[in-house]
């Protein structure tokens, strides 16, 4: 350990200053106080900014007393406030301390919620921070899900086919922004993959088979494939008769909020 | 005995398959599962070894698969031959159907589950959180999802009902 003293020795000369220095101004010191904070300087990249000495300088220079001293910090942290509404308001979807963390307990279950219906993490991510923060650009999104610039563009690819994403040019920019056109209480009252849309397309479908298999009448396999068809379009063509009297009902009007 | 497919209807059989594979109510669920479920769709009796033949899956996933349908009453043993082979049945199409809605039940229950924890944690905290920025969103965000689950739930079961209704008839 010899050498490493020899070669570190102005270092902990200057240790042994500050040391000493501290013990006699602070009588009853807390060494490990002056430990901690002098660790915190050496290695925390905040207390190298020029800006900070210079700034301990001018303070310095003045040579104020207490009183001035706590008119000059309270507007010192009017200052800080100042900058952090700013940069707030410049990074508006990046939410405050708590609320991230609760913003990420929303987003994981509405990830989970997704992946029931078979859609992947990202897929899910991204549907959940627009319902949550309405608007998002593609970099925000980034910013947010931690997914990458390809995955997020991709999805946002296969989402901007679909009606319920809106994709526009952001002004002065050559970025878009993406926004989810359903409202709240669309999504409250999503049964989602049970729209009566799903089920006119299942029937126009099935129809069109039955048509194909009418022109093999007479094929081993017919009877059966065309009767369990049929039993399918019935089924389908009740459902349709079923949401459409769902949508009338007065439990499903209660629900939209307008049953004025 | 288990009808054969001629290849035309076996043409048509296998657009119905890949329509279905991609039907909204049976995304989420796993490829083995669904193959052979969509099979009892469209041929309502197979035996082991014609899923075999038309799915490709080992004897032992098609075991397994089938094991799972019978637990969940969506297929039956229907009869067993001479050399032993069980043939096992769906008897409606439908059935698979109804059964895949009351899956999606049971993932709002979940859903609901978690959107209430998280809306008793956050009232929890509320003063100390309620002026940080985003609160307001996360809070309405919260508070709508979980007054929508209760009727969510409501409707569903209102549509389950009327379908089991539809079965019966």
């Amino acid at each position: 350990m010899k050498t490493d003293s020899d070669e570190f020795r102005h270092i902990l000369e200057l240790t042994k200053a500050i040391t000493q220095e501290y013990l006699s101004q602070n009588i009853g010191g807390n060494i490990n106080y002056l430990k901690e904070k002098i660790k915190d300087f050496l290695i925390n990249p905040l207390w190298n900014n020029d800006s900070l000495h210079q700034l301990k300088n001018k303070i310095k220079e003045f040579d104020i007393n207490d009183d001035k001293a706590i008119i000059l910090w309270k507007a010192m942290e009017e200052t800080f406030d100042l900058c952090h509404a700013q940069h707030l308001k410049n990074k508006s979807h990046i939410y405050e301390g708590k609320v991230r963390v609760y913003e990420k307990r929303v987003i994981d279950i509405l990830v989970e919620a997704g992946k029931i219906k078979g859609q992947n993490a990202v897929f899910g991510s991204i549907i959940g921070y627009l319902l949550l923060h309405g608007s998002l650009t593609q970099s925000q999104l980034r910013e947010l899900t931690g997914f990458s610039k390809g995955a997020i563009s991709q999805t946002l690819k296969i989402l901007s086919s679909t009606p319920a994403i809106k994709k526009e040019p952001l002004e002065g920019t050559r970025e878009y922004i993406y926004t989810f056109g359903a409202n709240m209480a669309d999504v409250a009252s999503n049964i989602g993959s049970y729209k009566s849309e799903s089920n006119e397309l299942a029937i126009t479908f099935l129809k069109r088979k039955v048509q194909e298999l009418e022109k093999n009448k007479d094929k081993s396999g017919y009877e059966i494939l065309s009767k369990r068809v049929m039993q399918m379009i019935n089924f389908f063509e009740y459902n349709v008769k079923l949401l459409e009297k769902i949508k009338e009902s007065s439990f499903i009007k209660e629900l939209k909020g307008d049953n004025t | 005995m288990i009808e054969e497919f001629n290849d035309e209807i076996r043409e048509i059989e296998k657009d119905i398959f890949k329509f279905l594979m991609f039907y909204s109510l049976f995304i989420g669920q796993k490829t083995t599962f669904k193959t052979i479920k969509i099979y009892f769709i469209t041929r309502k009796s197979l035996t082991q070894e014609k899923l075999q033949e038309l799915t490709g899956f080992s004897r032992g996933t098609i075991s397994q698969e089938l094991n799972e349908l019978i637990s969940m009453n969506l297929i039956e043993k229907t009869s067993i031959s001479t050399t032993g082979e069980i043939t096992y049945s769906m008897r409606n199409p439908i059935i698979a159907f109804i059964h895949s809605f009351s899956d999606l039940t049971k993932g709002i229950s979940g859903f609901a589950d978690s959107i209430n924890a998280i809306k008793d944690d956050i009232e929890k905290e509320k003063v100390m959180i309620e002026n940080l920025h985003g609160f307001d969103k996360i809070y309405q965000f919260v508070n709508a999802l979980a007054n929508a689950v209760p009727f969510s739930l409501e409707l569903i079961k209102k549509i389950e009902n009327e379908l089991l209704n539809y079965q019966d008839e």
